[in-house]
């Protein structure tokens, strides 16, 4: 797969949606939706990060490259036949902390969900604390995914989770997000917090309810 | 405080040293950034190793994207403008990026949030229409006591294997604490059956055999008729009856 992330980058760059979703479905034919989450289009946002750095590109691309890819993972929902979502299993909410306008991740992990036949509600980036309240307390999800990209969000991040764990029908709170690795001993403490350091680790929470000692990001 | 230089400029410009440490800052620049002694001190967390990485004497007369903080610690996108006087101080003018791009982009942030509300709204109003199918379905085979040996069920609309199953145990229940041994199904209001409807119907009426009923289904066209002899049907004394009307008279249910 590693071969594909430099060309999808150069596509999601362009705003070649065509040929990046092309390149995707040659991707999925070969590999599971988790590979591809993880090995083609992470890497490939990744690497649209490190081209700003080197002063490449600007920001209005980075803009683009993020519309295409959400309108790829969309669009991959999509494709799969629209199971509904099994009577059994949870219900999950998920959204960005305010201010947080990365979400690719969240729409990832939502795709994800989907997949397993959770009854999703996806909410989006830059969520107030009131707002994500409300819903949570009206609906009653089961579980609860933040994202986060930034460490400075880490205060907010704090917010939110405490906010959530006095709900009297304690949710479980995952966390993932580029800075989650970073986060793991923060929360150790939570017994109703996991905190995700890749797609591996949310398949693995959801068959088992426990994320495992051996963690994705090290092959 | 530093002297001020560029105060001609309608634009905020810094004099820096090799460190990043701020020499000079123009009138602008005093106006719009708080005064850190370190350049560093002002762009946001994110930037600063693009800004260590390109603010460098081997990259003279360079423009680079950052984002940095405001006085009032509003965090804006600019073009840093670098110009290197001598290989240990540096002229640096900070551009904000046209308000044009910037509002563009606020506007497409709006737009997929409105298109994310909607799809809100939509799945929300899913979920409420699926509930009132739900009820409108359980509500499509009410039973009906006729005397102590003879329940009517009506069945309505179209039959699917959700409808059976949303009727099933409710109906199972009411025939189990009822006394009647015979019971009649009257589908004389049943659009379509489906194929899974069907095979909803076979296991109804297999647990209604067991039960030790005698169904008479009345009211069913010959296809349909036919489609239920598929099933063994004279395994579970199952009667039909073209009408309604006919099935009461066989059983002596007068009005």
């Amino acid at each position: 797969m590693h071969e594909y992330v430099e060309k999808f980058t150069e596509y999601v760059l362009a705003g070649d949606d065509n040929q990046a979703s092309r390149l995707v479905d040659s991707a999925m034919a070969q590999y599971t939706k988790t590979e591809v989450f993880e090995q083609l289009i992470t890497p490939a946002m990744y690497r649209v990060g490190t081209l700003w750095e080197e002063n490449k590109i600007s920001v209005a691309d980075e803009h683009l490259a993020t519309a295409v890819v959400d309108m790829i993972i969309t669009s991959l929902d999509q494709k799969e036949p629209q199971e509904e979502a099994l009577p059994d299993t949870g219900k999950v909410l998920l959204g960005g902390v305010e201010a947080e306008e990365h979400y690719l991740g969240l729409k990832m992990v939502s795709s994800r969900f989907k997949d397993y036949r959770w009854n999703v509600r996806y909410l989006g980036p830059n969520l107030p604390l009131s707002h994500l309240h409300t819903m949570a307390q009206m609906w009653k999800p089961d579980v609860i995914v933040l994202s986060v990209a930034l460490a400075y969000r880490l205060p907010s991040v704090i917010e939110y989770v405490d906010t959530f764990s006095k709900f009297e029908h304690q949710p479980t709170i995952l966390i993932g997000g580029r800075v989650a690795p970073k986060l793991q001993s923060t929360f150790s403490e939570y017994n109703n917090v996991f905190v995700l350091v890749g797609l591996d680790d949310l398949d693995q929470w959801i068959e088992t309810g426990k994320v495992g000692s051996v963690h994705a990001g090290t092959k | 405080m530093q002297e001020q230089s560029n105060n001609h400029l309608p634009l905020p410009s810094f004099k820096i040293d090799k460190n990043y440490d701020i020499l000079e800052r123009s009138t602008e620049a005093v106006k719009h950034f708080k005064a850190e002694r370190s350049f560093l001190a002002i762009v946001d967390e994110d930037s600063v190793n693009k800004v260590k990485h390109w603010l460098q004497p081997e990259h003279d007369q360079m423009r680079i994207e950052v984002n940095v903080f405001t006085i009032d610690e509003e965090l804006i996108l600019v073009d840093l403008y670098v110009g290197w006087i001598s290989e240990l101080h540096a002229e640096v003018l900070v551009v904000k990026k046209d308000e044009a791009f910037s509002r563009v982009m606020n506007q497409l942030a709006q737009l997929r949030s409105r298109l994310q509300d909607t799809n809100m709204q939509l799945m929300v109003e899913k979920e409420r229409l699926e509930v009132t199918m739900e009820e409108n379905r359980q509500l499509s085979a009410p039973f009906i006591t006729l005397n102590d040996d003879v329940a009517l069920v009506p069945m309505f609309g179209d039959l699917d294997d959700k409808k059976i199953r949303s009727v099933e145990d409710k109906l199972l229940k009411q025939i189990y604490e009822d006394s009647a041994d015979d019971i009649i199904f009257d589908f004389t209001a049943v659009g379509k059956i489906s194929d899974y409807g069907m095979v909803g119907l076979k296991n109804l009426l297999q647990s209604l055999s067991v039960m030790g009923m005698n169904v008479t289904i009345a009211g069913v066209d010959r296809s349909v008729a036919a489609s239920f002899q598929q099933f063994e049907v004279q395994k579970w004394n199952l009667v039909f009856q073209h009408s309604l009307e006919s099935a009461l008279k066989s059983m002596n249910v007068t009005q």
